[in-house]
Protein backbone atom coordinates (compact mmCIF):
# COMPACT_ATOMS: atom_id res chain seq x y z
CA UNK A 1 0.00 0.00 0.00
CA UNK A 2 1.26 3.43 -0.97
CA UNK A 3 0.83 6.71 0.88
CA UNK A 4 -2.86 7.71 1.03
CA UNK A 5 -3.03 10.79 -1.21
CA UNK A 6 -6.19 12.83 -1.62
CA UNK A 7 -6.59 15.12 -4.64
CA UNK A 8 -9.41 17.60 -4.03
CA UNK A 9 -10.45 19.87 -6.90
CA UNK A 10 -13.82 20.53 -8.52
CA UNK A 11 -12.33 20.43 -12.01
CA UNK A 12 -11.81 17.09 -13.69
CA UNK A 13 -9.05 18.61 -15.81
CA UNK A 14 -7.28 20.00 -12.75
CA UNK A 15 -7.43 16.59 -11.03
CA UNK A 16 -5.93 15.01 -14.14
CA UNK A 17 -3.20 17.66 -14.32
CA UNK A 18 -2.25 17.02 -10.70
CA UNK A 19 -2.22 13.26 -11.29
CA UNK A 20 -0.02 13.68 -14.37
CA UNK A 21 2.36 15.87 -12.36
CA UNK A 22 3.04 13.25 -9.68
CA UNK A 23 6.66 12.07 -9.57
CA UNK A 24 7.25 8.90 -11.60
CA UNK A 25 7.13 5.76 -9.52
CA UNK A 26 5.89 7.57 -6.39
CA UNK A 27 4.03 4.94 -4.38
CA UNK A 28 0.69 6.60 -3.60
CA UNK A 29 -2.84 5.37 -3.15
CA UNK A 30 -4.97 8.11 -4.76
CA UNK A 31 -8.48 9.16 -3.75
CA UNK A 32 -10.30 11.96 -5.58
CA UNK A 33 -12.76 14.50 -4.18
CA UNK A 34 -14.72 16.98 -6.29
CA UNK A 35 -15.53 19.55 -3.61
CA UNK A 36 -14.66 20.43 -0.04
CA UNK A 37 -17.47 18.38 1.51
CA UNK A 38 -16.28 15.22 -0.23
CA UNK A 39 -12.73 16.25 0.63
CA UNK A 40 -13.21 16.49 4.37
CA UNK A 41 -15.18 13.22 4.34
CA UNK A 42 -12.22 11.49 2.68
CA UNK A 43 -9.86 13.04 5.22
CA UNK A 44 -12.01 11.66 8.06
CA UNK A 45 -11.94 8.23 6.41
CA UNK A 46 -8.14 8.27 6.47
CA UNK A 47 -7.51 8.79 2.75
CA UNK A 48 -5.36 11.87 3.19
CA UNK A 49 -1.97 11.36 4.72
CA UNK A 50 -1.21 13.90 2.00
CA UNK A 51 -3.74 16.28 0.50
CA UNK A 52 -3.44 18.35 -2.67
CA UNK A 53 -6.15 20.95 -2.25
CA UNK A 54 -7.80 23.52 -4.53
CA UNK A 55 -9.28 26.69 -2.98
CA UNK A 56 -12.19 27.85 -5.15
CA UNK A 57 -14.71 25.00 -5.02
CA UNK A 58 -18.48 24.62 -4.67
CA UNK A 59 -20.17 23.28 -1.50
CA UNK A 60 -17.13 23.93 0.67
CA UNK A 61 -14.00 25.81 -0.38
CA UNK A 62 -10.40 24.95 0.40
CA UNK A 63 -10.13 27.43 3.27
CA UNK A 64 -13.01 25.72 5.04
CA UNK A 65 -11.45 22.30 4.45
CA UNK A 66 -8.27 23.56 6.13
CA UNK A 67 -10.30 24.94 9.05
CA UNK A 68 -12.01 21.57 9.52
CA UNK A 69 -8.74 19.67 9.35
CA UNK A 70 -7.28 21.95 11.99
CA UNK A 71 -10.34 21.88 14.26
CA UNK A 72 -10.68 18.09 14.04
CA UNK A 73 -6.96 17.54 14.57
CA UNK A 74 -6.21 15.52 11.42
CA UNK A 75 -2.53 15.15 10.63
CA UNK A 76 -2.77 15.50 6.84
CA UNK A 77 0.12 17.19 5.06
CA UNK A 78 -1.66 19.75 2.87
CA UNK A 79 -0.30 21.36 -0.28
CA UNK A 80 -2.65 23.94 -1.76
CA UNK A 81 -2.72 24.08 -5.57
CA UNK A 82 -4.70 27.12 -6.66
CA UNK A 83 -5.13 29.83 -9.27
CA UNK A 84 -5.69 32.40 -6.50
CA UNK A 85 -2.24 33.96 -6.57
CA UNK A 86 -2.84 36.86 -4.19
CA UNK A 87 0.01 36.90 -1.67
CA UNK A 88 -2.62 37.08 1.05
CA UNK A 89 -4.24 33.83 -0.14
CA UNK A 90 -0.91 32.10 0.39
CA UNK A 91 -0.46 33.66 3.83
CA UNK A 92 -3.95 32.61 4.83
CA UNK A 93 -3.60 28.96 3.88
CA UNK A 94 -0.18 28.69 5.53
CA UNK A 95 -1.70 30.17 8.67
CA UNK A 96 -4.47 27.57 8.46
CA UNK A 97 -1.89 24.81 8.49
CA UNK A 98 -1.06 24.15 4.83
CA UNK A 99 2.56 23.21 4.26
CA UNK A 100 2.99 24.97 0.93
CA UNK A 101 1.16 26.78 -1.87
CA UNK A 102 1.66 26.01 -5.56
CA UNK A 103 0.29 28.32 -8.25
CA UNK A 104 -1.78 26.76 -11.02
CA UNK A 105 -1.27 25.59 -13.65
CA UNK A 106 0.56 22.72 -11.96
CA UNK A 107 3.31 20.74 -13.67
CA UNK A 108 5.75 17.97 -12.76
CA UNK A 109 8.63 20.33 -12.08
CA UNK A 110 6.72 22.60 -9.69
CA UNK A 111 5.30 19.69 -7.73
CA UNK A 112 8.57 17.77 -7.53
CA UNK A 113 10.42 20.88 -6.35
CA UNK A 114 8.03 21.33 -3.45
CA UNK A 115 7.98 17.64 -2.53
CA UNK A 116 11.78 17.57 -2.59
CA UNK A 117 12.09 20.81 -0.63
CA UNK A 118 10.14 19.24 2.24
CA UNK A 119 11.80 15.84 1.94
CA UNK A 120 8.52 14.19 0.97
CA UNK A 121 10.03 12.20 -1.89
CA UNK B 1 -30.48 28.78 -16.46
CA UNK B 2 -29.71 25.24 -17.66
CA UNK B 3 -26.43 24.75 -19.41
CA UNK B 4 -26.90 24.58 -23.17
CA UNK B 5 -23.57 25.79 -24.53
CA UNK B 6 -22.22 23.68 -27.39
CA UNK B 7 -19.47 21.97 -25.44
CA UNK B 8 -19.08 18.50 -24.05
CA UNK B 9 -18.87 18.31 -20.26
CA UNK B 10 -15.12 17.74 -20.60
CA UNK B 11 -14.71 20.84 -22.79
CA UNK B 12 -16.85 22.96 -20.45
CA UNK B 13 -14.80 21.79 -17.46
CA UNK B 14 -11.57 22.64 -19.28
CA UNK B 15 -12.84 26.10 -20.27
CA UNK B 16 -14.01 26.75 -16.71
CA UNK B 17 -10.70 25.62 -15.21
CA UNK B 18 -8.56 27.67 -17.54
CA UNK B 19 -10.77 30.69 -16.85
CA UNK B 20 -10.47 29.96 -13.16
CA UNK B 21 -6.67 30.13 -13.33
CA UNK B 22 -6.69 33.26 -15.53
CA UNK B 23 -9.19 35.05 -13.27
CA UNK B 24 -6.95 34.28 -10.31
CA UNK B 25 -4.18 36.28 -11.94
CA UNK B 26 -6.65 39.07 -12.70
CA UNK B 27 -7.85 38.89 -9.10
CA UNK B 28 -4.34 39.60 -7.92
CA UNK B 29 -4.20 42.66 -10.19
CA UNK B 30 -7.53 43.84 -8.78
CA UNK B 31 -6.26 43.26 -5.24
CA UNK B 32 -3.22 45.41 -6.02
CA UNK B 33 -5.43 48.06 -7.68
CA UNK B 34 -7.84 48.25 -4.72
CA UNK B 35 -5.40 47.19 -1.97
CA UNK B 36 -8.02 44.77 -0.66
CA UNK B 37 -8.36 40.98 -0.61
CA UNK B 38 -10.42 39.74 -3.54
CA UNK B 39 -12.81 36.82 -3.15
CA UNK B 40 -12.88 34.66 -6.25
CA UNK B 41 -15.86 32.62 -7.30
CA UNK B 42 -16.33 29.85 -9.82
CA UNK B 43 -16.70 31.15 -13.39
CA UNK B 44 -19.93 30.25 -15.18
CA UNK B 45 -20.09 29.27 -18.86
CA UNK B 46 -23.43 29.98 -20.57
CA UNK B 47 -25.04 30.09 -23.97
CA UNK B 48 -27.15 33.22 -24.49
CA UNK B 49 -28.95 35.41 -26.99
CA UNK B 50 -27.32 38.78 -27.67
CA UNK B 51 -30.56 40.55 -26.74
CA UNK B 52 -30.43 38.97 -23.28
CA UNK B 53 -27.01 40.09 -22.21
CA UNK B 54 -28.17 40.92 -18.69
CA UNK B 55 -29.00 37.21 -18.26
CA UNK B 56 -25.27 36.52 -18.35
CA UNK B 57 -24.66 39.00 -15.56
CA UNK B 58 -26.39 37.16 -12.74
CA UNK B 59 -23.94 38.23 -10.05
CA UNK B 60 -24.39 41.98 -10.53
CA UNK B 61 -28.19 41.76 -10.64
CA UNK B 62 -28.75 43.67 -7.43
CA UNK B 63 -31.38 46.18 -8.55
CA UNK B 64 -28.75 48.89 -8.51
CA UNK B 65 -27.69 50.87 -11.55
CA UNK B 66 -24.52 49.79 -13.30
CA UNK B 67 -21.71 51.15 -15.44
CA UNK B 68 -20.01 49.14 -18.15
CA UNK B 69 -16.86 49.09 -20.23
CA UNK B 70 -16.26 46.92 -23.26
CA UNK B 71 -12.89 45.87 -24.66
CA UNK B 72 -12.76 43.91 -27.94
CA UNK B 73 -10.20 41.17 -28.54
CA UNK B 74 -9.45 38.79 -31.38
CA UNK B 75 -9.49 35.01 -31.13
CA UNK B 76 -8.45 33.26 -34.36
CA UNK B 77 -9.75 36.24 -36.33
CA UNK B 78 -13.12 36.31 -34.55
CA UNK B 79 -14.02 39.51 -32.75
CA UNK B 80 -14.85 38.75 -29.12
CA UNK B 81 -15.53 41.08 -26.21
CA UNK B 82 -14.55 41.48 -22.59
CA UNK B 83 -17.34 43.37 -20.83
CA UNK B 84 -16.79 44.73 -17.33
CA UNK B 85 -19.94 45.66 -15.41
CA UNK B 86 -19.85 47.29 -12.01
CA UNK B 87 -22.68 48.35 -9.70
CA UNK B 88 -22.91 51.98 -8.63
CA UNK B 89 -22.04 51.40 -4.99
CA UNK B 90 -19.05 49.34 -6.13
CA UNK B 91 -17.99 52.21 -8.33
CA UNK B 92 -18.09 54.55 -5.34
CA UNK B 93 -16.00 52.00 -3.42
CA UNK B 94 -13.55 51.77 -6.28
CA UNK B 95 -13.09 55.53 -6.40
CA UNK B 96 -12.39 55.50 -2.68
CA UNK B 97 -9.96 52.56 -2.81
CA UNK B 98 -7.98 54.15 -5.60
CA UNK B 99 -8.07 57.64 -4.09
CA UNK B 100 -9.75 59.21 -7.12
CA UNK B 101 -12.06 62.17 -6.83
CA UNK B 102 -14.80 61.40 -9.34
CA UNK B 103 -16.80 64.58 -9.97
CA UNK B 104 -17.53 64.29 -13.67
CA UNK B 105 -18.17 61.74 -16.39
CA UNK B 106 -14.71 62.02 -17.91
CA UNK B 107 -12.99 61.06 -14.67
CA UNK B 108 -15.58 58.32 -14.10
CA UNK B 109 -14.89 56.95 -17.57
CA UNK B 110 -11.13 56.98 -16.97
CA UNK B 111 -11.50 55.06 -13.73
CA UNK B 112 -13.77 52.49 -15.40
CA UNK B 113 -11.36 52.10 -18.30
CA UNK B 114 -8.49 51.58 -15.83
CA UNK B 115 -10.49 48.92 -14.02
CA UNK B 116 -11.28 47.15 -17.32
CA UNK B 117 -7.65 47.27 -18.46
CA UNK B 118 -6.49 45.93 -15.10
CA UNK B 119 -8.87 42.96 -15.16
CA UNK B 120 -8.93 42.21 -18.87
CA UNK B 121 -5.25 42.35 -19.69
CA UNK B 122 -4.25 40.00 -16.88
CA UNK B 123 -7.15 37.62 -17.42
CA UNK B 124 -6.73 37.39 -21.19
CA UNK B 125 -2.94 37.16 -20.95
CA UNK B 126 -3.40 34.18 -18.65
CA UNK B 127 -5.88 32.53 -21.00
CA UNK B 128 -3.71 33.26 -24.01
CA UNK B 129 -0.69 31.66 -22.34
CA UNK B 130 -2.58 28.52 -21.37
CA UNK B 131 -4.34 28.23 -24.72
CA UNK B 132 -1.04 28.95 -26.45
CA UNK B 133 -2.57 31.47 -28.83
CA UNK B 134 -2.67 35.24 -29.18
CA UNK B 135 -5.68 37.15 -27.85
CA UNK B 136 -5.09 40.72 -29.01
CA UNK B 137 -6.85 43.28 -26.84
CA UNK B 138 -8.01 46.58 -28.27
CA UNK B 139 -8.78 49.76 -26.29
CA UNK B 140 -11.57 49.86 -23.71
CA UNK B 141 -14.69 51.86 -24.43
CA UNK B 142 -17.14 53.02 -21.75
CA UNK B 143 -20.63 52.05 -22.99
CA UNK B 144 -22.78 52.80 -19.96
CA UNK B 145 -22.64 55.13 -16.99
CA UNK B 146 -25.12 54.65 -14.19
CA UNK B 147 -27.97 52.94 -16.05
CA UNK B 148 -30.38 50.12 -15.15
CA UNK B 149 -28.84 46.69 -15.83
CA UNK B 150 -31.82 45.72 -17.99
CA UNK B 151 -31.10 48.65 -20.30
CA UNK B 152 -27.55 47.53 -20.93
CA UNK B 153 -27.03 46.73 -24.62
CA UNK B 154 -23.88 45.96 -26.50
CA UNK B 155 -24.31 47.19 -30.07
CA UNK B 156 -21.26 45.27 -31.27
CA UNK B 157 -22.94 41.94 -30.69
CA UNK B 158 -26.44 42.89 -31.87
CA UNK B 159 -25.80 41.03 -35.13
CA UNK B 160 -24.78 37.76 -33.46
CA UNK B 161 -27.24 34.87 -33.61
CA UNK B 162 -26.16 33.40 -30.34
CA UNK B 163 -23.10 33.50 -28.20
CA UNK B 164 -21.11 31.93 -25.42
CA UNK B 165 -20.44 33.89 -22.28
CA UNK B 166 -18.19 33.26 -19.33
CA UNK B 167 -19.19 35.18 -16.22
CA UNK B 168 -16.34 35.95 -13.88
CA UNK B 169 -17.38 37.62 -10.65
CA UNK B 170 -15.12 39.49 -8.29
CA UNK B 171 -16.09 40.73 -4.89
CA UNK B 172 -13.99 42.30 -2.20
CA UNK B 173 -13.88 40.96 1.29
CA UNK B 174 -15.79 43.05 3.86
CA UNK B 175 -17.02 45.46 1.18
CA UNK B 176 -20.15 45.54 -0.96
CA UNK B 177 -17.89 45.83 -4.03
CA UNK B 178 -19.15 43.51 -6.75
CA UNK B 179 -18.15 43.45 -10.38
CA UNK B 180 -18.56 41.09 -13.30
CA UNK B 181 -16.20 40.41 -16.15
CA UNK B 182 -18.17 38.83 -18.97
CA UNK B 183 -16.23 37.24 -21.81
CA UNK B 184 -18.34 37.06 -24.97
CA UNK B 185 -17.59 34.77 -27.88
CA UNK B 186 -19.67 34.60 -31.09
CA UNK B 187 -21.01 31.28 -32.29
CA UNK B 188 -18.52 31.35 -35.16
CA UNK B 189 -15.63 31.13 -32.68
CA UNK B 190 -16.98 27.98 -31.03
CA UNK B 191 -15.29 25.53 -33.40
CA UNK B 192 -11.92 27.16 -32.78
CA UNK B 193 -12.48 27.19 -29.04
CA UNK B 194 -13.46 23.51 -29.07
CA UNK B 195 -10.28 22.68 -30.96
CA UNK B 196 -8.13 24.56 -28.47
CA UNK B 197 -9.87 22.88 -25.53
CA UNK B 198 -9.48 19.42 -27.08
CA UNK B 199 -5.78 19.98 -27.56
CA UNK B 200 -5.51 20.93 -23.87
CA UNK B 201 -7.58 17.93 -22.77
CA UNK B 202 -5.60 15.44 -24.86
CA UNK B 203 -2.15 16.39 -23.60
Amino acid sequence: MGIPLLICDDSNMARKQVTRSLPDGWDVDITYATNGVEGIEAVREGHAEMLFLDLTMPEMDGYEVLEHIKAEGHKSIVIVISGDIQPEARERVLKLGALEFIKKPINKEKLENVLQMYGLI
Amino acid sequence: MPYTAPFTEEQRDCLQELTNVAMGAAGESLAAFTKTFVNLSIPVVRAFLPSEISAGLARVKTGENVSAVVQPFLLSGHECFALVVITESSFTDLAQFTGRWVDNEVVAGELLADLARTLNSTCLNGMSEMMDMALDLESPDVIALNIALEQLQLQDIAGWDSAISIEINYHLEDHPFNCDLLLLFPDQAVDDIRMILDSMINV
